[in-house]
C-alpha cells in the first residue's frame, strides 16, 4: 500500500511537470510579449527590454522554464525583487506575488466548491438510489426529470436565473458578497447559499444518473441474489451488496469533477462577483495577466493530479481487488 | 412425508413465457434428489422458485417444506427459513460471491442473519466451515477475498456458507458446471461427504447424468418445464420410461461400452 | 420439444424504436427544427444579426429597449438588444449556426482523432498503447476548461470559431479514445479475429474490416452523447469572453452580454438562455434515447 502510494505520487509529480511545461510554452512563445503586459500601454522600448532583462525574457527558454520551475520549489529573486518560496511571479496588474493573490481567493473558491460538492453528492446519490429501488415509479421518473433537467442547464444560466428571482424579484436573498464564516456565519451561509446550489445543481443530476444505474446494475448481480438467498434482511441486502459496489464509479468520477470543479467556481465566481480563484483567473484572462494565469492554471493541475491520486486510493481502499494487483 | 414436496408448480413469466409447467417432485430428509434436463428445461427456475427468489414471476401451485406451505408464507417468514433451514449454492462462485468482502465475513454475515453470534464468534465458526470443505490454512485464508481463490476454493466457500447454519435442505444448482473437470471431481465427493456426516438433504439441479449417478438416490427428469420421469436413479437408469431419458442417458459417453462414431442427439418426444 | 417464441428487439429497426419513445421523438423534432433552423437562417429572417436599431431603444433610460419584455414587436418578434437595438431573434437564428456548427466539428474531431488513436492504441497495444494512454491520461487530469479559457485568450484573435474547434475537439477525443481502446483490445482477442488472423489477413485488413465496423456502434453513442457538452462548453467559453466574438452571434456571448441588464431586462438572458437550455435538453434526452437504443450495456453515462 506504502508502494501504490508512492507509485502514484511519483506519477503526479510527472505528469505535474509535463502539465507545467505545456502551459508555460503555451504562455511564453504566445506573441504577446509579457513584457510587453508587465509595463503598460504607453512604455519606451527602454523600458521594455529593461523589463525583458528582470525577468529573465532575454535568456533562452529552457533557462527561463529552469528558474521558473526553481522559483517555485526555493524562490527566486527578479532583479532586486525578491520572491520567496513557493514563487509563481508577480501580477502585471497588481504587482502582487501570484502565490499570495492565490492563497488569499482560496477560503471563498473552497467554501463554494465544498459546500456545493457536499450537497450534490447527498441530493445526487439519494435521488439516484431511490430512482434505482423505486424503479419505474413516479419517484424514479421525477427524479431522472430533474437529473436530465439539471445537466442540462449552463451555470451561469442558473446563476442568473435564481439571482433574478431570488434576489431581485423575492428578495429571499441578498446578493452574495464576500463574507467570512467566522465574522458572520448567518450572512456566510445566506451568500454561499445560491452558490452551492447553482454549482451542485448541475452535478447533483450527473449523480443521480450514474447512482441510478450502477445501483440498478448491481442489484441484478448474482451475489445480490446470494445475499437473498442467505436470508439477510432486505435492507442488509441493499446497503451491503447492492449499494457500497455502486459507490466505487461515483467515488472515480468525483474525483475527476473535483478537478472540473475549478472551472465551474471560475464561472459560478464570475456571475456571482465573489473574489475566488475562479475570478483571479477570469481577471487575468481579461487583464492578459500573464503570471497570474499561469499560476492558476498549475494550481488547478495541481489539484486535479492530487485528486486523482487521492481517488485512487480511496479506490485502493475500497476496492480488495486493485490492492492485490 | 417428504422434507420439500413440490405439486402443480407453474412458474409465469411477464414475457409470457411459462418456465415451469405443473411440476411434481420431492425431497425426502436425508436423500439426495436430482433434477436433470436440459438448458430451458425449467430446473433453475424450479429451484428459485423453492427458495422464494424469483422476481417479477407468477409462481402458483403448492410448495411444502417441512409442513409448511411456502408460497402462502410472507417475505419475512421466508427470509427467516431461507440460508437457516433451506440453503443454496449457485453455478458460478465467482460472480455469487461479493468482490469486496472478505470470504469468512460472508459466510459470518448468513450466521448472523439467523443467530445472535459477535462478530467474533461467528469468524471463529466461519473459519471452522472453511477448514470442513477443506480449505487448506483455512483461518489465515479467511481473511482474503474471493478473488484471490481459485474456482474450486470458491464453491467450497459456497457451500461452507450454505452449510454454516445446517439447514435441513441444500438446494444446489450446477454446483460443478463452471469447475474443471478434477475439481468437480472434488466437489462432488466433499457434497457426498458433507450430506454423510450431516445428513442434509439435498436437490441436485443438473445437466450432467454423471454427477446424478454419482450422488443422487431418486431423480427427476425434466423437460419443457414438465416432469417427464421420476423415480430412483437405480432404476430410472437402468430402465428408463420415455424416449427423452433414454436419450439424455445416450448422450453420456461411457468408458465400459463400445465407441460410437457419432453421440447421438436427444430425439424431442 | 416446444419452441418458444422469441422475439429480439433487433429485430426492430433503430429509428423506429428510437421513435416508439414519445420523449427521444420529441427531442428528435426539437433537434431537426434546429437544425433546419441554423442551415436556413437567412430564409427564416430578413434582419440582419449585426444591424442597429437606434429606434428600438430608449436612451433615455439607458438604452433598455422601448416596450414590454425586451421590446417585444411585431418589428422585433423576440425584442431587440439594449443600446444597439439589435434583433435578439436573428441573432438567435445565426447563433444557432455558430453553435451547433462548433458543437459538430468538435465532435467530428473528437471522434475522428479519439477512434484512430484508441484503435491503434487498443489493437497493437505495447509501446503505441502505452503512449497513447499516458497521453489520453494528462489531457484528461487537465483542468480543461481553465486551460481552454488561458490557450484561447493567449491565442490570436483571427478566426476564433476553428480556434474553438480545435480546442473543443482537442481536450474531447480522450473520452473517445478510451472508450474506443477498450473495445478494440477486446476485439482484437475476439475469435472473429483470430479467425481472420489464421486466414492469413494483414493486419490493416483485421483493423478496417474486422475491428472498425463493430466499434461503429459504441463510437456512435459517444458521439451523440458529446454533442449537448460540447454545445454548453463553447456557450460557457463565449459567456466568459473568450468564445465567438462580437458582432457574430452566440448564444451564451449573448447571456454574457445580458449581465449587465439581467434585473432591468430580464427578457435578454432568458431568451437565448431558455434556447440553449432547449437544444442542450433535446440533444441530451435524444443521446440517452440512441444509447439505450443501439448499446443498453458497453458505454454508460
Amino acid at each position: 500500500m506504502i508502494l501504490y502510494t508512492a507509485r502514484r505520487l511519483v506519477g503526479a509529480a510527472g505528469i505535474l511537470l509535463v502539465i507545467c511545461a505545456l502551459t508555460f510554452a503555451v504562455f511564453y512563445l504566445m506573441p504577446a510579449d509579457p513584457a510587453q503586459g508587465a509595463c503598460g500601454k504607453a512604455c519606451s522600448p527602454e523600458r521594455i527590454a529593461q523589463i525583458r532583462a528582470t525577468l529573465g525574457l532575454d535568456q533562452p527558454l529552457p533557462t527561463q522554464f529552469a528558474a521558473y520551475l526553481g522559483g517555485i520549489v526555493a524562490g527566486r529573486t527578479y532583479g532586486s525583487l525578491e520572491c520567496g518560496f513557493p514563487c509563481l511571479g508577480f501580477s502585471f496588474q497588481t504587482n502582487q506575488p501570484v502565490w499570495d493573490a492565490l492563497t488569499s481567493r482560496l477560503p471563498t473558491s473552497v467554501s463554494i466548491a465544498a459546500g456545493a460538492a457536499l450537497l450534490w453528492l447527498l441530493v445526487g446519490c439519494t435521488a439516484g438510489v431511490v430512482a434505482a429501488l423505486r424503479r419505474g415509479t413516479v419517484w424514479d421518473r421525477a427524479a431522472m426529470i430533474a437529473a436530465l433537467g439539471g445537466v442540462s442547464l449552463p451555470i451561469y444560466l442558473t446563476a442568473l436565473l435564481s439571482q433574478y428571482v431570488l434576489v431581485v424579484q423575492l428578495g429571499w436573498l441578498p446578493y452574495p458578497r464576500e463574507v467570512a464564516l467566522t465574522d458572520d456565519p448567518v450572512g456566510w451561509f445566506q451568500s454561499m447559499l445560491m452558490p452551492w446550489c447553482t454549482l451542485a445543481m448541475l452535478y447533483a443530476g450527473v449523480y443521480a444518473r450514474i447512482t441510478r444505474s450502477e445501483v440498478l446494475e448491481n442489484l441484478g448481480r448474482d451475489y445480490v441474489r446470494t445475499a437473498r438467498a442467505k436470508g439477510l434482511p432486505e435492507v442488509t441486502v441493499l446497503r451491503r451488496h447492492a449499494l457500497r459496489p455502486a459507490l466505487m464509479p461515483v467515488v472515480t468520477i468525483f474525483g475527476m469533477d473535483l478537478g472540473a470543479l475549478l472551472g465551474g467556481a471560475l464561472i459560478t465566481e464570475s456571475v456571482y462577483g465573489l473574489p475566488g480563484v475562479g475570478k483571479l483567473a477570469a481577471d487575468a484572462i481579461n487583464s492578459a495577466d500573464q503570471p497570474v494565469i499561469l499560476g492558476v492554471t498549475l494550481f488547478a493541475a495541481a489539484f486535479v493530479v492530487l485528486a486523482n491520486v487521492a481517488v485512487d486510493l480511496v479506490y485502493a481502499l475500497l476496492d480488495p481487488r486493485v490492492r492485490t494487483v | 412425508m417428504s422434507l420439500l414436496s413440490v405439486r402443480g408448480l407453474t412458474v409465469d413469466f411477464p414475457s409470457g413465457v411459462r418456465a415451469v409447467d405443473g411440476l411434481d417432485l420431492d425431497v425426502e430428509a436425508g436423500r439426495v434428489l436430482g433434477v436433470v434436463g436440459e438448458s430451458g428445461s425449467g430446473k433453475s427456475v424450479t429451484s428459485l422458485a423453492v427458495l422464494g427468489l424469483l422476481r417479477n414471476a407468477r409462481v402458483s401451485g403448492e410448495i411444502r417444506f417441512a409442513g409448511q406451505d411456502l408460497l402462502s408464507l410472507g417475505p419475512k417468514a421466508m427470509r427467516a427459513l431461507r440460508g437457516d433451514r433451506m440453503a443454496m449454492v449457485f453455478q458460478d462462485p465467482l460472480s455469487c460471491l461479493n468482490p469486496y468482502y472478505p470470504v469468512a465475513f460472508q459466510i459470518a454475515e448468513a450466521y448472523r442473519a439467523h443467530r445472535r453470534a459477535s462478530r467474533k464468534a461467528a469468524h471463529a465458526l466461519a473459519v471452522s466451515m472453511l477448514e470442513r470443505v477443506g480449505i487448506p490454512e483455512a483461518r489465515r485464508r479467511a481473511r482474503s477475498y474471493p478473488h484471490e481463490f481459485s474456482g474450486g476454493m470458491r464453491q467450497r466457500v459456497m457451500i461452507a456458507m450454505a452449510l454454516c447454519l445446517e439447514p435441513d435442505l441444500l438446494v444446489a444448482d450446477e454446483p460443478t458446471t463452471a469447475l474443471d473437470v478434477t475439481v468437480q471431481a472434488q466437489v462432488l465427493d466433499l457434497l457426498r461427504d458433507l450430506r454423510e456426516r450431516s445428513g442434509t438433504a439435498i436437490m441436485l439441479i443438473t445437466h450432467d447424468m454423471g454427477v446424478v449417478a454419482g450422488l443422487a438416490d431418486d431423480v427427476v427428469v425434466m423437460h419443457g418445464g414438465k416432469r417427464v420421469e421420476a423415480g430412483p436413479v437405480r432404476e430410472v437408469f437402468h430402465s428408463p420410461v420415455t424416449a427423452y431419458t433414454r436419450g439424455l442417458l445416450d448422450c453420456v459417453p461411457r468408458v465400459d461400452g463400445p465407441l460410437p462414431h457419432r453421440l447421438p442427439t436427444v430425439e424431442v418426444p | 420439444m416446444t419452441v418458444l417464441p422469441i422475439t429480439r428487439p433487433a429485430d426492430v429497426p433503430p429509428l423506429r424504436r428510437l421513435l416508439r419513445q414519445p420523449s427521444a421523438a420529441v427531442a428528435l423534432v426539437v433537434v431537426v427544427l434546429l437544425v433546419l433552423m441554423a442551415v436556413f437562417a437567412p430564409l427564416l429572417v430578413w434582419t440582419s444579426p449585426t444591424e442597429f436599431d437606434s429606434a428600438a431603444v430608449d436612451p433615455a433610460l439607458g438604452g433598455l429597449p422601448r416596450g414590454a419584455f425586451g421590446g417585444i414587436s411585431a418589428e422585433h418578434p423576440l425584442g431587440v438588444e439594449p443600446v444597439s437595438g439589435r434583433d435578439v431573434l436573428a441573432r438567435i437564428v445565426y447563433g444557432a449556426r455558430v453553435s451547433l456548427l462548433i458543437a459538430v466539428l468538435a465532435t467530428l474531431v473528437s471522434v475522428v482523432v479519439g477512434t484512430v488513436l484508441g484503435l491503434v492504441a487498443g489493437f497493437f497495444g505495447g509501446v503505441v498503447d502505452a503512449v497513447v494512454g499516458r497521453l489520453m491520461d494528462l489531457l484528461m487530469s487537465f483542468p480543461s476548461l481553465i486551460f481552454m479559457i488561458a490557450l484561447i485568450s493567449a491565442l490570436p484573435e483571427a478566426n476564433r470559431e476553428a480556434l474553438l474547434v480545435l480546442v473543443l475537439g482537442g481536450f474531447g477525443w480522450p473520452y473517445v479514445g478510451r472508450i474506443v481502446r477498450g473495445q478494440a483490445m477486446v476485439l482484437a482477442r475476439g475469435e472473429f479475429v483470430a479467425a481472420a488472423r489464421a486466414l492469413g489477413a494483414p493486419r490493416r485488413a483485421l483493423l478496417l474490416r474486422e475491428v472498425l465496423p463493430n466499434l461503429t456502434t459504441p463510437v456512435l453513442v459517444v458521439a451523440t452523447m458529446s454533442i449537448p457538452g460540447y454545445i454548453a462548453t463553447e456557450a460557457g467559453l463565449s459567456f466568459l469572453g473568450v468564445g465567438v466574438r462580437p458582432p457574430t452571434p452566440s448564444w451564451g456571448q449573448m447571456i454574457a452580454s445580458a449581465v449587465p441588464w439581467y434585473a432591468a431586462d430580464p427578457a435578454y438572458f432568458l431568451i437565448p438562455g431558455g434556447f440553449l437550455f432547449v437544444t442542450v435538453l433535446a440533444f441530451n434526452v435524444l443521446g440517452d434515447a440512441v444509447r439505450d437504443v443501439l448499446d443498453p450495456r458497453s458505454v454508460r453515462r
